[in-house]
C-alpha cells in the first residue's frame, strides 16, 4: 500500500470532520515532486455543506522525517493567516495541525491556489520586453511584502523583532544551523563566518521579510498569449522561512550571482535595476554594501541548507543526496574578496 | 577485476535508467530518481580519486597549519602524515583530523591584521580544493514545478 493511499485515510477523515460531512469523499491523493523541505500531496476533495455539493482542489503540506530546512509550522501558519488580510496573494489556510495528530507529523491543509508557476520564467522563451514586464510584477510584490504593516497585522506576537541587529541575529541562526548538521569540518565557512562578523550592517527599518523570494515560489495567472501582456500573481507561496529583519536580506537572496538565471535579465534586468525600482518601490535605500552583505548571508545559508541534506541523508531521513557545496564556497570567497 | 567499479556503477545507472525509470508514473519517484541516476554517474566519475584528493587536501592544508603555526596561530594536534595512501580509513581520519586542526586556526588568521599573505594562502587552498573536489553534482536550486 502507497504512502498516498495510507494518508488518504487519514486525510478524508480530517476533511470529513472539518467540513461537518461524515460523508465527504477525496481523490487521488499525489506528491508533487517540488519542494525540497515540506512533503507536498495534492488532493480534491468533494462534500456537501447547505445542500450543496463542494468541489475543492487542496495540498497538504506535512513535515518530512528529515528536511532541508528546520521551521516551524506554527510560525508558517501565523504569517499564512496574517497575510490572508493583506493584498498580497498568498494560498488560503484551511486547518493546520501543529501537534501532528492527523497525518503522523505537524500539517496543513491549503487551498490548491490557481495558477502556473515557472521558476525559470525571466529567461524564458518571452520577448526582452515581455520578460522585462515580468520582472516588475514579481519583484514589485517583493517590495509589497517589505511595506507590509507587520505589527498592524499581530505579527509582532508570533515573529522575533530583531530590531536594528537583524544580520547579528541572522549570523547566529545560521550558525546554529550549521552546527546542528554539519558531518565534519568546514573551515571554508569558519572563514566566511569570521567575514559575516566582522562586516555585519545594521538596519534602519524592520519589516517581513520572506527568505526565499523567487519566480519558483510564485504562482502566475495564464498568459494570454499575446506578446505585450503580463501575467499576474495569483499567489506567492512557501512561507515557512518568513520572519521580522531587514528587507536587504530578500534583496541579497535575489541578486545572489548563484541564482541569476532565475532573478536577471542579462543587460535589462540586472541587480542595479532591481534596487533602483524596489527604492523607488518602498521608499527604503537599497545600500549596495549591504545587499552584498546579505548575498553572502543567502550563500552561506545555502551551503548550511545543503549540509542539511546530506546530514539528513546519512541519516536515513532524505531521499536526495547532497554533496558537500564547494561551488557555494568558491563563489562566496569571490564575494568577500579573499 | 571486471566488472570493474566504475563499469558497476554505470551499468547501475542505466538498469535505474532503463528499466526503473519508464515505470514510474508520479512525479516525486521519478524525480528522486533521476538524482539517484545524477550521483551514481557522479560516483562512477569520481570514486578513483578520492585517496589522491584526500592525500593532496591533507598535504595543503598543513602546509597552511604550518605556516600558522610560525605566525603563532599553532595547533597541537598536527603531526607529519606518513601513513600508506591507500589505507582509506587511516586516510580519512587523517584527513578529518587536518580539517578539524584547520577549522579551529581560520578564525585567528581571519582576524590578525599582519596575516595578509597566510589569509591569501588559504584562500588559494579552498579555491584549489573546489576545484579539485572529486564528488560533484551540479548542485540544482529548486525550481518551481510545484503547484504550491
Amino acid at each position: 500500500m502507497s504512502t498516498g493511499t495510507v494518508l488518504a485515510s487519514e486525510l478524508r477523515a480530517w476533511v470529513a470532520e472539518e467540513v461537518g460531512d461524515p460523508a465527504a469523499s477525496i481523490g487521488e491523493v499525489r506528491r508533487t515532486s517540488a519542494g525540497f523541505s515540506r512533503e507536498n500531496w495534492v488532493f480534491d476533495a468533494t462534500w456537501t455543506a447547505g445542500g450543496q455539493a463542494v468541489h475543492q482542489a487542496l495540498i497538504a503540506r506535512r513535515d518530512p522525517p528529515g528536511s532541508v530546512l528546520n521551521t516551524d509550522r506554527g510560525v508558517e501558519t501565523a504569517v499564512l493567516r496574517a497575510l490572508e488580510k493583506t493584498s498580497v496573494p498568498s494560498p488560503r489556510l484551511l486547518w493546520a495541525d501543529l501537534e501532528g495528530t492527523r497525518l503522523g507529523r505537524p500539517a496543513i491543509v491549503m487551498e490548491l491556489a490557481p495558477g502556473y508557476c515557472d521558476g525559470f520564467i525571466l529567461c524564458g522563451s518571452w520577448s526582452l520586453e515581455r520578460r522585462v514586464q515580468m520582472a516588475h510584477v514579481l519583484y514589485d510584490e517583493m517590495a509589497a511584502i517589505h511595506l507590509l504593516d507587520w505589527q498592524a497585522l499581530g505579527l509582532g506576537a508570533v515573529l522575533d523583532d530583531p530590531g536594528p541587529k537583524a544580520a547579528e541575529v541572522a549570523i547566529e541562526h545560521w550558525e546554529g544551523e550549521l552546527r546542528r548538521v554539519q558531518l565534519e569540518p568546514e573551515p571554508e565557512l569558519e572563514l566566511i563566518l569570521s567575514w559575516l562578523r566582522a562586516h555585519a550592517p545594521l538596519n534602519d527599518v524592520t519589516v517581513l521579510v520572506h527568505g526565499d523570494f523567487k519566480a519558483g515560489n510564485v504562482l502566475l495567472s495564464r498568459d494570454t498569449g499575446t506578446d505585450t501582456e503580463t501575467d499576474a500573481v495569483t499567489a506567492v507561496l512557501d512561507w515557512e522561512t518568513a520572519h521580522l529583519g531587514d528587507p536587504r536580506e530578500d534583496l541579497g537572496w535575489v541578486t545572489n550571482p548563484l541564482r541569476a538565471r532565475e532573478h536577471q535579465i542579462p543587460g535589462a534586468w540586472e541587480p542595479a535595476e532591481l534596487l533602483e525600482r524596489w527604492s523607488a518601490h518602498t521608499g527604503f535605500e537599497a545600500d549596495p554594501v549591504a545587499v552584498r552583505w546579505w548575498s553572502v548571508l543567502a550563500n552561506f545559508k545555502l551551503s548550511v541548507i545543503v549540509l542539511s541534506g546530506g546530514f539528513a541523508f546519512v541519516e536515513g531521513r532524505l531521499d536526495r543526496v547532497h554533496q558537500s557545496p564547494v561551488g557555494i564556497f568558491r563563489l562566496m570567497l569571490d564575494q568577500i574578496g579573499a | 577485476m571486471r566488472p570493474s567499479v566504475t563499469e558497476q556503477l554505470q551499468g547501475l545507472r542505466r538498469i535505474l535508467d532503463d528499466v526503473i525509470a519508464p515505470e514510474l508514473t508520479d512525479s516525486y519517484p521519478r524525480d528522486i530518481l533521476s538524482g539517484v541516476c545524477a550521483t551514481l554517474e557522479s560516483i562512477a566519475e569520481g570514486w578513483q580519486h578520492v585517496p589522491a584528493f584526500l592525500d593532496w587536501d591533507i598535504r595543503a592544508s598543513s602546509a597552511v597549519l604550518a605556516h600558522a603555526a610560525k605566525a603563532g596561530h599553532g595547533v597541537d594536534d598536527v603531526k607529519a602524515f606518513d601513513a600508506d595512501p591507500y589505507d582509506l580509513a587511516a586516510l580519512e581520519n587523517r584527513h578529518r583530523e587536518t580539517r578539524a586542526a584547520l577549522e579551529r586556526v581560520v578564525p585567528a588568521i581571519a582576524a590578525d591584521e599582519e596575516l595578509g599573505a597566510l589569509r591569501t594562502q588559504l584562500a588559494e587552498l579552498f579555491r584549489e580544493r573546489a576545484q579539485r573536489y572529486p564528488l560533484k553534482v551540479a548542485w540544482r536550486p529548486p525550481v518551481g514545478q510545484s503547484p504550491q
